[in-house]
């Protein structure tokens, strides 16, 4: 067997369990994803219960005519030092009284539907931390593929 | 956290059901800017799959978006379109749905990671 092909094998050897253990980290964050989502979705369920099914709906969120608003949980891309790849970073602004979501559903609100926010609030964290998985999975099955392909050179070369 | 109050940050779009939308809505990532355009879609039994797939593609084709949340049975609607969309950004991220429980089988991301297992190429 040629260096070159030996290195190659190598490489895919470590690209290989890297991409396992980047699958089974995507697994366990969308599990831990599940769990916060479905914490908000018994909070909603509850703030159903006490201000009637259809207070806490659709039919409150903003529309295409509704005024314009900006996004309180945004991402930026940043540079990892370690991975030297850029990352996902989730900022989430103080939001003032107007700006506040909660608003959209009324003055009176009940408990479980800040609750519900704090929920979603987390679930936001989650998401970030699922994203940052899966780009660096893709990445890294993306090089997976490119050394398969040189290997495949090297080998008909021989 | 790195500080970055002087740079906008770029969105997360959501497509999904009511509690869905509606929760990450109340969670923050909502927007609808001077364009009046929206960054999320509720899709409901009645939505026809051509919206869906629209929403998702225009979604796609925004630069200030970087990452879509997409429940999964939805996304299931629209596989096509979705294996079709191979660059890392915008992420697209497949949620699970208070009917829906999260099936790995199904993600687009763990499905192509699967498919470079055949054991025709781990031999050497």
């Amino acid at each position: 067997m040629s260096p070159d092909l030996d290195r190659i094998n190598s490489i895919l050897d470590k690209l290989t369990l890297d991409s396992l253990t980047l699958m089974e980290k995507h697994i366990q964050s969308k599990l831990e994803l599940e769990k916060c989502m479905s914490e908000g979705e018994s909070n909603l369920a509850k703030a159903r219960y006490i201000k009637g099914q259809n207070a806490v709906s659709q039919l409150q969120l903003p529309t295409e005519d509704s005024k314009e608003f900006n996004a309180l949980a945004t991402v930026h891309r940043d540079k990892n030092s370690k991975l030297q790849e850029e990352v996902f970073d989730l900022e989430i602004r103080k939001a003032t009284n107007e700006e506040n979501p909660l608003k959209w559903f009324g003055i009176l609100i009940p408990q479980s539907m800040h609750k519900a926010q704090d929920d979603y609030k987390r679930s936001l964290h989650r998401v970030k931390e699922s994203a940052n998985i899966q780009v660096q999975l893709h990445q890294t099955l993306s090089t997976m593929k490119q050394m398969k392909l040189l290997k495949k050179q090297i080998m008909c070369k021989e | 956290m790195a500080l970055h109050s002087s740079v906008k940050g770029k969105l997360i779009s959501v497509i999904g059901d009511e509690d869905t939308c509606v929760g990450f809505l109340l969670g923050g990532v909502g927007e609808i800017n001077k364009n009046r355009h929206s960054n999320f879609m509720v899709v409901d039994k009645n939505t026809a799959i051509s919206e869906i797939e629209e929403c998702f593609k225009r979604f796609l084709k925004r630069d200030d978006i970087d990452i879509i949340l997409i429940n999964q049975n939805v996304a299931e609607l629209i596989r096509h379109v979705i294996d079709g969309h191979t660059q890392p950004v915008p992420a697209v991220l497949e949620i699970p749905s208070k009917d829906h429980p999260y099936d790995a089988s199904k993600d687009s991301i763990l499905r192509r990671a699967r498919g470079m297992f055949n054991p025709e190429d781990m031999a050497r």
